[in-house]
C-alpha cells in the first residue's frame, strides 16, 4: 500500500512545521498570500522576509528547494519587471534613451512586485514542501464541511482528489509507455514546429484518454463492490488532530500579521 | 443527488490528466510569452468533463486548480487554472443543449480569455499585460487545444466510453 503519493515536491521530515496538522498549514498559507499585499513599504517586507526565513528555518527544508520553486518564475519576473521599469510614468527621471524612460517610481514598483512575487511563491513552496498531498486533501475536505450546508459536496471532492493524486504517478508512467511504443513505431515529439509537435500529440492523447476511462471503469466498479456510497455514514482510518503546536504556529502568524499592520499604519 | 461513482472516478482521472500534461509535456509543448506561458493540450482533460455535465465540468477545473497548487506552487498558474470551473461549466452547459463541439469551443474562448485576464491583475500584473497577452494568449491557446481535442474525441465515441453524453455527432 502506498503510504504517501509525491509529485516531486513533498520532502519527507521531522520538523515542527512537517508535524502541524494540515488545515493548519492550509490556512495559514491562504492567509500569508492577503497578509502579503497588505504590505506596502520597505518595513512590512522585511517583517514578511523574516518571517519567511524563520519558517524556512524551522522547516529544516533545504533553500534549494525554495529556490528550486522559484527558478520557473523566474523569467517571467524578470520580463515583467522590465516592463514595469520602462513603461511605468512618475516624478523622478532617472535615465532617457530616445522615447524609453525610467522613472524612479518604475524602478520602487519593479522592485516591490518582483519581492512580493518572490515571497508568494516562497510561501506557498513551503506548504506543499512540508506537506504530502494526501495530508493536504484531507486538510482541504475538513475544511471545505462547513460549506457541506450550502451544497459543496466536500467529501467528494476530496475523494476526486485522492484518487487525481493516487494516480498521477500511475498515468504518467503510462503516457512515458504510450510515448516510447510510439517513438518505436516512428513518431517523433520533440523536433519541427509547435504546430507539428502538437500534431504528435495525437497519437499520446487518443490511448491516454482511453485507457483512463477504461481504468475509471474498473476502479469505479471494485470502489462499489466495496460498499462505496458517498460520504455520508462513513468512518475515517486517519484522524485529524489539533495540538499545541498548532495553537504555537497561529500565534506566531498572528505576531506576524499585527507587525504588518504596524508598518502599514505607523511609518 | 444520486452519487454517480463512475463519474466521480473518471473526473478523478481527467484532473490527474491535467496536472500531467504541464508536468510531463511542459519541456517540449511550453509557449512562452510572457508574462503569458501555455503548455499545448493542457486544456484537453476540461474540454472532455464538458461532456460528463455540468457539475463533473466545474469540479475537474477546481480540483485541477487545487492540483496545479501541489505540482506547481505558483498561485498565479492556480488562479488561472481556477477559471476552468467556470469556462468548464459553461461548456457543459452548451453541450447539453446539443450544440456542436465547435460552437461550444468558439463560445467559451472569450470567456476564458477575459476570466484569465482579469485573474492575473492582482497578482501585480498591468492591465495592458494581462488584457493583450494573458487574455489573447489564452483565447489562441483554448482554441488549439479544442482542435486537438477533435480526435480524441472521435476515438473516445468510438470506444462508447462518452457516447451517451454526446448526443450530436462532432461537427
Amino acid at each position: 500500500m502506498i503510504k504517501d503519493i509525491t509529485i516531486g515536491q513533498y520532502i519527507i521530515g521531522e520538523s515542527f512545521i512537517h508535524k502541524l496538522d494540515p488545515r493548519t498549514k492550509i490556512l495559514i498559507s491562504l492567509l500569508f498570500i492577503i497578509v502579503l499585499f497588505l504590505a506596502t513599504n520597505v518595513q512590512g517586507y522585511v517583517v514578511v522576509f523574516l518571517f519567511l526565513m524563520l519558517c524556512i528555518y524551522v522547516s529544516k527544508v533545504p533553500f534549494r528547494y525554495i529556490y528550486k520553486g522559484l527558478k520557473p518564475i523566474f523569467i517571467l519576473m524578470l520580463i515583467t519587471a522590465v516592463f514595469n521599469i520602462f513603461f511605468t510614468k512618475g516624478e523622478t527621471l532617472v535615465y532617457q534613451l530616445g522615447f524609453l524612460k525610467i522613472y524612479k517610481e518604475g524602478l520602487v514598483l519593479a522592485a516591490f512586485m518582483i519581492i512580493r512575487l518572490t515571497f508568494l511563491i516562497a510561501g506557498t513552496s513551503l506548504l506543499t514542501l512540508t506537506t504530502s498531498p494526501i495530508e493536504l486533501t484531507d486538510g482541504i475536505e475538513r475544511l471545505l464541511n462547513p460549506f457541506k450546508k450550502i451544497g459543496v459536496p466536500a467529501h467528494e471532492l476530496a475523494m476526486m482528489m485522492t484518487i487525481a493524486l493516487r494516480f498521477i504517478p500511475t498515468l504518467m508512467d503510462e503516457t512515458d509507455k504510450i510515448m516510447k511504443a510510439q517513438m518505436a513505431r516512428g513518431a517523433d515529439f520533440e523536433s519541427g514546429n509547435l504546430i507539428n509537435r502538437a500534431k504528435s500529440l495525437v497519437p499520446l492523447l487518443v490511448p491516454l484518454f482511453i485507457s483512463s476511462f477504461r481504468r475509471a471503469e474498473d476502479l469505479a466498479m471494485a470502489m462499489e463492490a466495496r460498499c462505496y456510497r458517498g460520504g455520508d455514514g462513513r468512518t475515517r482510518m486517519k484522524v485529524l488532530k489539533m495540538t499545541k503546536k498548532d495553537t504555537i504556529a497561529f500565534v506566531n502568524f498572528a505576531i506576524f500579521t499585527i507587525l504588518i499592520f504596524g508598518t502599514r499604519f505607523y511609518f | 443527488m444520486k452519487l454517480d461513482v463512475k463519474k466521480m472516478v473518471q473526473a478523478s482521472l481527467l484532473m490527474a490528466i491535467a496536472i500531467i500534461i504541464p508536468l510531463v509535456f511542459g519541456s517540449t509543448l511550453r509557449v512562452y510569452i510572457p508574462p503569458f506561458s501555455a503548455t499545448l493540450a493542457s486544456h484537453v482533460p476540461m474540454f472532455l468533463s464538458m461532456f460528463l455535465g455540468t457539475s463533473v465540468a466545474s469540479i475537474v477545473g477546481l480540483g485541477s486548480s487545487i492540483g496545479f497548487l501541489f505540482a506547481f506552487p505558483d498561485p498565479v498558474v492556480a488562479a488561472r487554472a481556477f477559471m476552468h470551473v467556470a469556462v468548464g461549466f459553461l461548456g457543459a452547459k452548451l453541450v447539453e443543449k446539443n450544440y456542436s463541439f465547435r460552437k461550444v469551443v468558439l463560445f467559451t474562448a472569450p470567456l476564458h480569455g477575459v476570466l484569465e485576464a482579469l485573474i492575473v491583475m492582482p497578482f501585480g500584473f498591468s492591465f495592458k499585460d494581462a488584457l493583450i497577452i494573458v487574455g489573447v494568449g489564452t483565447i489562441i491557446h483554448h482554441i488549439v487545444d479544442g482542435i486537438i481535442t477533435i480526435p480524441v474525441l472521435k476515438a473516445l465515441k468510438l470506444e462508447k466510453k462518452v457516447e451517451n453524453n454526446i448526443k450530436k455527432e462532432i461537427a
